[in-house]
């Protein structure tokens, strides 16, 4: 029977299994910030190891660096420009899509912006290629598109 | 070829498998420009998610004054794409009285309006588009040249549900002579006349005396806060500072300064402050204005 999330949740601490194998512990109070967690606890009690078949041990750390931060209430933001200097675009898009997974809403709330800021001023072609997306518009499109481009005096800034 | 495995042996989900409001989320932190110049360009998928006219809810076109793009044309795109679900437009320096009555047209549902550093907007197209507006709960009209108290009047004659006003102008600066001593009333008695619901009032750098002040007391009995910075002409005394501390939860004085990380969190002390920011100023030789320096102390 899972144990009721009251006096004892403060110290314990809850382990996790990504999909390569590896273990890692969070604190309880963290792991209710990620409600796909949470409801694997609800379901199969706080004892044992749960299972994170679509997180790896690449990015998990990362997440619970910063909700460690989170629940001291220690996040700011110099810490959250720290935590994302020195990610690279694919690093970024995995921890995306992980914060997704675990219904983990802070951080997927932080790195949405951060993907969104990422995006600002790069050309059309920088985000099909970031998002894997074809150019698959109808020629009847295209030429509405071009117009839709005159609204720009000039060109915008060059990809990196 | 090593990274293409490695994917697929841990199935990494395509982003176009992701839901589509996750996408969409992203898509609309991009902001207003970027969601017309770019993400409606990038695939048939992405033009589609933004039809959606709740993507173009909020409107906000700001920080744009080096953009390369035609900024009306974007906005009226974006007025065009939301219609009805319009609920807040937040924009600067581009906008024209083409645009304002663009907006009049197409939009019903405003809630929210910032126009800010528009010199090219009237006062005589504003106070007819806002006959549309009549659920504005929040204004801020702020260093726009041309908008008179004419367009408060009729802000507050259209508007029964406003709770929040900013009307800020530019401050002339201390050794300005035709600042100092010029007195105006015009827009405390507009607001004190026709917004009597008003619990938010902002008004950097006005010209008003205390018998504006004591109107718009009168006239706002439900005035919350109050941001008087910069209304140097005001004569903060006993009677009239008790009366302010008694009714409104939180102030900002004539003399206090406006700066770039404005935090309103810091309200036990700030009469304290207060009180030391007037006798740094007093003894930096600016006693030539009319301001009384009272201890505020008592009323906290």
């Amino acid at each position: 029977m899972a144990q009721e999330a009251s006096s004892s949740t403060s110290s314990k601490t809850i382990s996790l299994k990504t999909g390569d194998g590896e273990i890692f512990e969070i604190e309880a109070s963290a792991a209710k910030q990620m409600k796909t967690v949470q409801r694997l606890i609800d379901d199969l009690g706080d004892d044992i190891t749960i299972p994170l078949h679509n997180v790896f041990s690449k990015e998990l750390p990362k997440i619970i660096e910063y909700y460690k931060k989170d629940i001291t209430g220690e996040i700011t933001k110099d810490f959250e420009a720290e935590f994302v200097k020195d990610l690279n675009d694919d690093e970024v898009k995995v921890l995306f899509l992980a914060a997704n997974y675990l219904d983990a809403n802070k951080l997927f709330e932080f790195l949405s912006q951060n993907i969104a800021d990422r995006l600002e001023s790069k050309s059309v072609e920088y985000v099909r290629k970031y998002f894997g997306v074809e150019n698959d518009f109808t020629p009847e499109e295209e030429s509405k598109l071009r117009e839709e481009r005159a609204w720009s005096f000039r060109g915008i800034k060059e990809d990196e | 070829m090593a990274l293409n495995l490695e994917k697929k042996l841990r199935l990494v989900p395509n982003w176009l498998e992701l839901p589509k409001d996750v996408t969409s989320k992203i898509i609309q932190l991009l902001g207003v420009v970027e969601m017309v110049m770019n993400a409606r360009q990038v695939c048939p998928m992405w033009r589609e998610i933004c039809k959606d006219p709740l993507m173009w809810k909020n409107i906000e076109m700001i920080n744009c004054f080096k953009s390369p793009h035609n900024l009306e044309k974007i906005c009226m795109y974006a007025i065009d794409q939301g219609g009805d679900h319009v609920e807040e437009i937040n924009i600067e320096y581009f906008a024209t009285d083409e645009l304002i009555k663009h907006l009049a047209e197409r939009t019903r549902n405003l809630r929210r309006i910032r126009i800010s550093k528009c010199p090219k907007i009237s006062d005589k197209v504003f106070c007819e588009a806002v006959k549309k507006f009549s659920l504005l709960e929040e204004v801020e009209l702020s260093f726009n040249d041309e908008l008179t108290k004419d367009s408060l009047e009729a802000i507050g004659q259209n508007c029964p549900h406003l709770k929040t006003l900013k009307f800020n102008q530019p401050y002339k600066g201390i050794n300005c002579r035709s600042y100092k001593g010029y007195k105006s009333n015009k827009e405390a008695l507009a607001i004190a006349k026709t917004m009597p619901g008003l619990r938010h009032l902002e008004l950097w750098g006005n010209k008003l005396t205390n018998d504006g002040l004591v109107a718009i007391l009168d006239g706002c009995p439900y005035l919350e806060f109050l941001d008087i910075r910069m209304c140097y002409n005001l004569v903060m005394h006993e009677n009239l500072a008790k009366r302010c501390c008694d009714n409104i939860k939180k102030i900002r004085y004539p003399n206090e300064y406006i700066d770039d990380h404005d935090d309103d969190d810091d309200d036990d002390d700030f009469a304290y402050e207060f009180y030391c920011e007037c006798i740094v100023r007093g003894s930096k030789g600016m006693k030539g204005r009319k301001i009384t320096y009272v201890d505020f102390y008592k009323f906290h």
